[in-house]
């Protein structure tokens, strides 16, 4: 093969695989969802990643712990109240780029209402490949059960457990406390009476181990 | 899908053999000699601008193509983030010594290897100026840290464009760059000189 | 193809071997090549043995040889072995290797060397200040589209063309 040869081939093949790449496009983020969803599914369904809510007072109080709780319900409901330090998020932040400049060993906790839309974002962060994805097993709903005491120190009146989700909210939130109801933030006391399996584990993506030119 | 998680032994064994690939490339392509990797800026050899953006655009097009068959997670893939006025300076300083000392720190290893006694020379000057860098740069430690600091950024986030479009143009930029070396080369290199070999 | 008895390779073929080797790092390890970084550990190793405390203290040699860090402890370093080898290997059967000194036509061995040695230093300075080297920075970035990389590459060609009229009787 002549160098002129050479040269015409290796050029005709880079041109023709460039546009070929242009043609095709790269995966998106529902794509990446959609090779995953076995390993997803199968982590959902064995209760692998939700966490207890006495898992997540213990994170958060924990100093060490780079933690990130997002909040996925919608804007009412969060004003109502929300987790102390918790962010609310939008879906299309969820698949965007929220979280880009995140430390790769951060935690993140994924709230909604009773635990289901929570579902969603949880296979759209993992997509996104981030390491350590957990949910709030049952939502503020189940938090609230969680730690009642609070409430029966003498802040608010008894939860009628029958009365769930949104009518607690309404009886249990007259006013947008936001993170300022003592629910936010149960003392770290309230987790003696507590016990649940611990399921966090910080994982260190693959990506960051390796790392660039040193 | 790759990635790999690689531990223990082959971990060591691949990026082992990545290397000898490497340097086997480079002294192939006839880096271990300076004096052709100084000719670049003279116009006379342009074997490393050709070089150069083959293998990028060569990895660049495989890489892609592998993500869009599934075949390796670009997410979990390292993209240099982007630090732009601290890379801009490095790349500059990095120019000039490279014209200076006539090589740049992965030809230093090759041509060392083969005993250059000016590429060992080179090494030793690479290690002192890593060393003046080192004591150095707390003074404007914040400023490298910060400075242009936009993370994983690709020219198709910066562009808006679509990745494959990015590289049609990328590689629309480079076959123009090669045909104007070549021209380059007729115009700047002396005729019959044989002994830079290695040219079509 | 005519048999190439200097056993070079045609650069265009010899970069698509390289963009091979390129490829099967980002496919198989999930990053590029490089070279300067294997050389900022083997000064941070130096510090950390001489001067602990100062490395703890530095917050640039902390980020690889800091507290009970290992600097040797990363893949680069392999990769630089290996390059020595693969070099050594292919200069041996091609009839390269030999204790020589390569320079310009006019220039004493030991202005060449004196040449050598600043330029490492400025190419050692700046591969650390943009993170990166051409291995590091313009191949593996370049490939991977990052800006910060293609910018340092168009920068590394500047910096050179800027002063090659200057050093012109290093070469010429």
């Amino acid at each position: 093969m002549s160098p002129r040869s050479i040269k015409l081939t290796l050029a005709l093949l880079l041109a023709t695989g460039a546009i070929g790449l242009a043609l095709h496009g790269q995966p998106t983020l529902e794509d990446r969802v959609r090779q995953m969803e076995a390993e997803l599914e199968d982590d959902l369904r064995e209760g692998r990643v939700q966490i207890d809510p006495g898992e997540l007072l213990a994170l958060m109080h924990d100093d060490r712990m780079r933690l990130r709780v997002v909040d996925l319900r919608d804007e009412a409901g969060f004003n109502l109240f929300h987790l102390l330090d918790s962010h609310r998020l939008t879906r299309e932040q969820i698949a965007g780029s929220w979280g880009e400049g995140l430390h790769p060993e951060t935690v993140i906790v994924l709230v909604d209402r009773d635990g289901r839309r929570a579902e969603w974002a949880y296979q759209r962060l993992r997509a996104r490949r981030f390491a350590n994805v957990y949910l709030l097993d049952g939502g503020i709903g189940h938090w609230v059960e969680a730690f009642d005491q609070c409430l029966r120190d003498g802040h608010v009146e008894e939860i009628r457990p029958a009365a769930y989700p949104r009518e607690m909210e309404r009886v249990l939130f007259p006013a947008a406390l936001g993170a300022k109801h003592p629910l936010s933030r149960p003392a770290r006391a309230a987790l003696e009476h507590r016990s649940y399996e611990a399921k966090v584990k910080v994982d260190r993506p693959a990506a960051t181990l390796s790392g660039g030119c040193g | 899908m790759g990635p790999i998680d690689l531990q223990g032994t082959t971990f060591v064994l691949v990026h082992l053999l990545l290397g000898f690939g490497f340097g086997f490339t480079l002294e192939r392509a006839g880096f271990g000699d300076s004096r052709r990797l100084a000719a670049q800026f003279y116009l006379r050899d342009m074997t490393v601008l050709k070089v150069m953006f083959s293998a990028i655009l060569t990895a660049m097009v495989l890489v892609h193509w592998a993500s869009a068959l599934g075949w390796v997670d670009l997410e979990l893939v390292w993209i240099n983030p982007t630090y732009l006025w601290s890379g801009i300076a490095g790349g500059v300083i990095l120019g000039l010594g490279f014209i200076i000392g006539g090589y740049c720190p992965g030809t230093s290893l090759v041509a060392a290897a083969t005993l250059k006694l000016d590429a060992i020379v080179f090494l030793a000057g690479v290690m002192f100026g890593i060393f003046v860098f080192g004591e150095t740069v707390p003074r404007y430690w914040s400023w490298f840290q910060e400075s242009g600091a936009l993370g994983r950024y690709t020219l198709a986030d910066w562009t808006g464009l679509p990745t494959g479009v990015v590289a049609v143009l990328v590689a629309a930029m480079a076959l123009f760059m090669f045909w104007g070396a070549e021209r380059l080369e007729a115009l700047f290199r002396p005729s019959a000189d044989a002994s830079k070999g290695g040219r079509p | 193809m005519k048999r190439d008895p200097e056993k070079l390779w045609n650069p265009y073929v010899a970069g698509v071997a390289l963009g091979l080797v390129l490829t099967a790092a980002f496919v198989v390890a999930g990053h590029g090549l490089g070279a300067s970084g294997a050389m900022g550990r083997v000064i941070a190793a130096g510090c950390d043995w001489v001067a602990p405390a100062h490395v703890d203290a530095n917050p640039y040699l902390a980020q690889s040889a800091g507290a009970d860090r290992d600097p040797f402890d990363h893949w680069i370093v392999w990769t630089v072995v290996g390059v020595l080898l693969g070099g050594l290997v292919a200069g041996l059967t091609a009839g390269r290797v030999r204790l020589e000194t390569l320079g310009g036509p006019h220039l004493s061995t030991a202005m060449r060397l004196v040449a050598a040695f600043g330029g490492g230093a400025l190419v050692g300075y700046g591969a650390r200040l943009a993170r990166g080297c051409t291995s590091g920075q313009a191949l593996s970035g370049g490939a991977m589209l990052s800006v910060g990389s293609w910018a340092f590459m168009f920068a590394v060609f500047i910096g050179g063309y800027a002063i090659a009229y200057l050093v012109r009787r290093l070469w010429n």
